[in-house]
């Protein structure tokens, strides 16, 4: 069987024919596969959705309960069998209930593994490498220069930066679902104890990680403390008003953003950042080739981000492999 | 290495000048004593090392990486050294202070580039930048060093030493500063010098009202004061927040000959007329002038108080006897680049009473000073700005910047029977000015088309909003259309009770402004 059979990209997203389904489709769709919780791959309106419990979630709490017409959940590792292709869930490491999904069908096996990232982290689950014959990777840091520092690192240099400035409130740009918790995980295993405040966006995603029984300990509202009790404190979440920082009497802020993107200086991306923290919720590039090599597939799709670095890489592996050119996942979640 | 690595890293993001200080000595704190003072000297641009090139070293990562990778990534980096840096393969662990670094990188001639790359392959990942920085001479001033000012109030965090005295020892001490430290750490003795015995005391700006004693003294003028100190064998031009100007002034240092302290402004004066403070910046901004530019822009002195002559301190005379003094000795070098201040100064309050006065295009206020005082640690200059100008302009862009803060508004003139205003400057308005809201709602009820960002506004001979701002002067430009700018525009009120056609002219302005 060759692999275009049960795999092809489609203007909607990745569709498998015999299943009859698409795997996080940017359009509406009768059957959709979704990955994990990001707004970019997770879309509303579509008729019947598969995917983990706390992606379910998030769905719902972004886009309502309305958010597909059926939903169907799923548990890592449980298969599935769809119109006689066989479907698993595997963790993906990216976010909480983010997902790899399986498919496989007449001994070929294909891999798409949406977002993911090796690291550790304290919120979300651990990456499965899951052995494929073709992987679908995602490419947004796919050029050596990216290798993230380990982020306990980068954490305990948030935590020297309040000690020296202890006058300050620390503010920590970060993306509602994902980041802002990661970086919650983090404050806590390098044993910081004090309570954290979190912008309102953030709010209603660090809930639903609570109901999956992943919690913070003292996680505050930013916007509803007043601002002398933030003196000396660390704000998550997205920048803006949620924050509560354009009100009176606020103390001197230091300002900082936890992104992989940042890890290369002189793009000023941060413009408005004044120290950055290389946090990224996706692989660097030695993690990348790693992940490739490890799932022993003989060929790999590459999707979003710097497809053409990585496709050289793996030609030069003697690898097969091609761009998929799908548009639509760019932005937030990075 | 590696906290210096940090603090760069730091610094490099950080803009907030008081937040830089605590990082630098924050720095200070944690480092061994040899390396605080190679620290010091490679902020501050005061150490003089060599430098490789990076398309050299870009060259030997071709041979060890996979050129197509390398190109992909040099591209997405925009700067070639930090390219360089990030793309360095594999991560070394190597433990070396930066002043063994430094010293072996200044000490080696002819396998310099060898030594970079062993260090570039031995270093940490994240170190790299910091190292690729240092020996490719990347260390500039604004971005990653600090001003010495700053420099020195993170020493004043960490020791209970006095500004002066600590001014004293800096200037007495050589980069890397080792005496400087040893002294700091108490153990070695202040270091001395005859130039930094004769520091001048930094004078106390202040806009209050002075008491009776106080006299006009001279027009102040834009750019910094400066100390000429002609010592021994010290011959050395330092600004009064402690830069050193020795070498940028190289024309026109060997013509004091005289041994004494001098206090005084700089100015590029052309044709017996002084220009503006720009091209001062031009003249002072490059490490090593060009001859061109040596030739448009001549540097003069103008000489604005008397410390030391050579044999005596004259800090102990009242200022007038001091002043004769001065005069004298002006008067004996007989330099075209040197020139009495006090003698220059007219007793003048405003713009207008400068009219045809050769500094008038730098001048900026007026000096006060007491003319029977000792000169004192504490010196009361008592600086008197000139008040500024204020007139009606028609407003034709409004730009809402991006933090919130406020609207960026472009205000311009008519030529003379023209229909079409010309642009002539920008104002901030300020989002807590009660006017904000009133402009806002013009701009939507008016708005002819959108830049992006900039909503262009209706502005016509008969119909237009009008806003009153004031301005300290105006000069040349060759970026406006209108060929003229108007200088440190501020927001002053809507015009209510102004129509368009009452507005002056672009030739009224250039007559006014320029002209007299």
């Amino acid at each position: 069987m060759i692999p275009s059979t049960l795999l092809v990209p489609k203007p909607e997203g990745l569709y498998c024919p015999p299943g009859d389904f698409y795997i996080d489709p940017v359009k509406r769709v009768d059957h959709a596969l979704i990955t994990h919780g990001h707004s970019d791959h997770a879309r509303k309106g579509h008729t019947h959705v598969m995917a983990t419990a706390p992606t379910l979630a998030f769905m719902r709490a972004r886009y309502g309960a309305n958010f597909a017409r059926q939903s169907t959940v799923t548990e890592f590792g449980t298969a599935h069998n769809i119109n006689g292709v066989d479907v698993s869930f595997h963790p993906a490491g990216h976010v909480l209930g983010s997902a790899q999904i399986r498919l496989s069908m007449n001994g070929m096996t294909i891999v798409a593994s949406g977002d993911y990232k090796r690291e550790p982290d304290p919120a979300s689950e651990d990456f499965e490498v899951v052995p494929c014959d073709v992987f679908i990777t995602e490419a947004t840091f796919a050029l050596p220069i990216f290798r993230h520092p380990p982020a306990l690192e980068e954490i305990n240099k948030l935590i020297a930066s309040v000690n020296l400035f202890p006058d300050h409130v620390h503010v920590v740009g970060a993306y509602s679902l994902g980041k802002t918790q990661r970086v919650l995980g983090l404050l806590r295993s390098a044993g910081y104890e004090k309570p954290i405040y979190i912008a309102d966006s953030a709010v209603l995603m660090t809930q639903i990680y609570a109901d999956h029984g992943i919690e913070f300990g003292d996680i505050r509202e930013a916007n509803k403390t007043p601002p002398r009790d933030l003196i000396g404190a660390i704000i998550v979440g997205p920048h803006g008003k949620g924050m509560g920082l354009d009100r009176p009497d606020i103390p001197p802020v230091r300002r900082s953003f936890a992104s992989g993107w940042l890890s290369v200086k002189s793009k000023r991306w941060s413009g408005n950042v004044d120290f950055p923290l290389v946090i990224s919720d996706h692989c660097d590039w030695d993690e990348l080739c790693t992940t490739i090599r490890e799932t022993g597939a003989r060929e790999i799709w590459v999707t979003h981000g710097s497809e053409a670095a990585l496709i050289h890489w793996c030609r030069s592996e003697g690898l097969t492999a091609r761009p998929l050119h799908l548009v639509g996942y760019d932005g937030e979640d990075q | 290495m590696q906290y210096f690595s940090h603090l760069l890293d730091n610094l490099y993001e950080e803009q907030n000048i008081k937040r830089r200080i605590t990082l630098f000595a924050d720095y200070l704190d944690q480092a061994n004593i040899e390396d605080r003072g190679t620290a010091l000297s490679l902020l501050t641009g005061t150490a003089r090392l060599p430098k490789i090139k990076s398309a050299a070293l870009l060259e030997i990562l071709k041979c060890r990486t996979d050129p197509v990778l390398l190109e992909h990534s040099s591209n997405f980096v925009s700067d070639v050294t930090e390219a360089i840096a990030l793309s360095w393969p594999g991560s070394g662990d190597l433990q070396i202070s930066l002043t063994e670094i430094v010293d072996r990188f200044v000490n080696s001639s002819a396998d310099r580039l060898a030594l970079v790359t062993k260090w570039l392959d031995d270093l940490p990942h994240n170190q790299r930048w910091c190292l690729t920085k240092l020996v490719t001479g990347a260390m500039h001033h604004k971005v990653l060093g600090i001003d010495p000012d700053s420099a020195r109030m993170a020493l004043a965090m960490l020791s209970n030493v006095s500004s002066q005295a600590l001014a004293q020892a800096w200037c007495a001490s050589e980069p890397p500063y080792r005496e400087l430290f040893q002294w700091l750490d108490n153990q070695a003795p202040k270091p001395k010098s005859e130039f930094s015995e004769n520091l001048p005391a930094h004078p106390v700006i202040s806009v209050d009202a002075p008491d009776n004693a106080f006299q006009p003294f001279t027009l102040s003028l834009a750019g910094p004061l400066v100390m000429v100190c002609s010592m021994g064998n010290e011959l050395r031009i330092v600004t009064l927040n402690g830069d050193d100007l020795t070498t940028l002034a190289s024309d026109l240092l060997p013509n004091f000959r005289f041994e004494g302290v001098m206090i005084g402004s700089l100015a590029i004066i052309q044709n017996g007329k002084a220009l503006s403070h720009n091209d001062l910046t031009r003249r002072l901004s490059r490490p090593k002038p060009t001859k061109k530019i040596l030739d448009e822009l001549p540097l003069h002195f103008i000489a604005l108080d008397y410390l030391h002559d050579g044999t005596t301190n004259l800090k102990s005379f009242p200022l007038h006897l001091r002043l004769g003094n001065l005069e004298l000795q002006i008067a004996k070098l007989d330099h075209p680049r040197f020139h009495f201040g006090p003698g220059i100064a007219a007793l003048v309050f405003d713009r207008k009473g400068l009219r045809g006065h050769p500094l008038k295009s730098i001048t900026t206020g007026i000096w006060w000073r007491d003319q029977t005082r000792l000169y004192q640690h504490e010196t009361h200059w008592f600086h008197q700005p000139f008040p500024p100008m204020q007139s009606h302009f028609i407003l034709l862009y409004v730009e809402d910047k991006t933090d919130g803060t406020g609207k960026l508004c472009t205000i311009g003139v008519f030529p003379h029977e023209g229909t079409t205003p010309v642009p002539i400057g920008r104002c901030l308005v300020s989002a807590n000015n009660p006017d904000s809201a009133a402009i806002a709602k013009y701009v939507k009820e008016n708005l002819v088309q959108k830049f992006g960002p900039v909503r262009e506004i209706t502005h016509t001979r008969e119909r237009g909003l009008i806003i009153e701002v004031s301005y300290s002067g105006a000069s040349a430009s060759r970026r406006h259309k209108a060929r003229l700018q108007l200088n440190d525009v501020g927001f002053v009120g809507l015009g209510l009770m102004t129509t368009p056609a009452d507005l002056p002219e672009l030739e009224e302005l250039q007559t006014e402004l320029i002209d007299m």
